[in-house]
């Protein structure tokens, strides 16, 4: 898999029983129903951890321009 | 000839009369293999390297749970385990596809030839030298393709080793793999195959059924599957 961060979201589709999630880029994935549910909602929960994660980055950079005039925020 | 299609188009015409005769004659054990043979086991220690006549084999390493990856595939002219010359010993198996004719160079007979034949050894290097740069496009295929892309590239890859040995032609290739082959080669599941080359035969850019490969669109298939063939060193004209 390629060693980026990616801003594209994959592509899950069912066939024949087997969930298949493609992309991005290097990702070709074949799960089982109950494991597709299982990987979705450690993604959902991982998103939301990772939303926050950014908030408090951005809040710790705007905070630290504000104590330095001339910084950009 | 046995060794007729050994690097033609590639290298082959560096070589003199005399270095083909000479490997020709070191050729022994001429025999078929039946199909889904294994020549070679993991970890077996080899005193000859095996030149592929005719047919098709692969290598693959076995998973600790049993899962199996296809890592290479070989066709006629190839060289299935020359590297087991230096290594002595092969870190993966090696099997074969479909019935395959096959032949042996034992190691003590490829040095002395060798020995005698000083240009043979840098087209023996280059032959394995070739087998890694299709290892090295394996990896780019199964690290950053989707799985449209690597079946577009596998199709263009094997379809581009096939015609330089004049197997087929510009559209039409027989390719006597399963599908289960194939999938395993492009690291997806049987399921996801037969879902990408569904969509490749819908969009017309090529088909592949009962062993036979159509390239309907071989520009476009090359598109999808940033298939460029530098890597596969064909760069002689005229041989």
């Amino acid at each position: 898999m390629a060693s980026q961060v990616h801003d594209t979201a994959g592509e899950a589709v069912a066939e024949r029983g087997v969930v298949m999630l493609e992309g991005p880029e290097g990702t070709a994935l074949s799960l089982t129903p109950a494991a597709a549910k299982l990987t979705g909602e450690s993604l959902l929960r991982a998103a939301a951890q990772a939303e926050q994660q950014h908030q408090a980055v951005c809040f710790d950079v705007a905070g630290y321009a504000a104590k330095r005039p001339g910084v950009q925020q | 000839m046995l060794t007729d299609k050994f690097l033609i188009k590639r290298r082959r015409n560096r070589l003199s009369a005399e270095a083909i005769g000479a490997l020709e004659d070191a050729l022994e054990d001429v025999r078929v293999l039946p199909a889904r043979q294994t020549l070679t086991c993991e970890d077996e220690t080899v005193q000859a390297s095996t030149y592929l006549i005719d047919g098709f084999m692969c290598r693959y390493v076995d998973g600790r749970k049993g899962q199996r990856q296809l890592v290479a595939i070989h066709v006629a002219g190839d060289f299935v385990d020359l590297q087991s010359y230096p290594l002595e010993r092969i870190d993966h198996a090696v099997t074969s596809l479909t019935d395959a004719t096959i032949a042996s160079i034992r190691h003590d007979t490829l040095i002395g030839l060798m020995h005698r034949h000083p240009e043979l050894v840098r087209l023996l290097w280059f032959s394995t030298m070739l087998d890694a740069a299709i290892s090295r496009e394996w990896i780019f295929r199964l690290g950053n393709l989707p799985a449209l892309g690597r079946v577009a590239h596998f199709f263009c890859e094997t379809a581009t080793r096939l015609s330089i040995i004049d197997v087929g032609n510009e559209e039409v290739y027989p390719l006597p793999l399963t599908q289960a082959d194939i999938a395993g080669a492009c690291g997806l599941t049987p399921e996801h195959f037969n879902r990408v080359l569904r969509q490749l035969r819908e969009a017309d850019i090529m088909q592949f059924a009962d062993g036979v490969l159509h390239l309907r669109q071989p520009e476009q298939a090359k598109v999808i599957g940033h298939f460029d063939p530098g890597y596969l060193y064909i760069d002689d004209v005229i041989d």
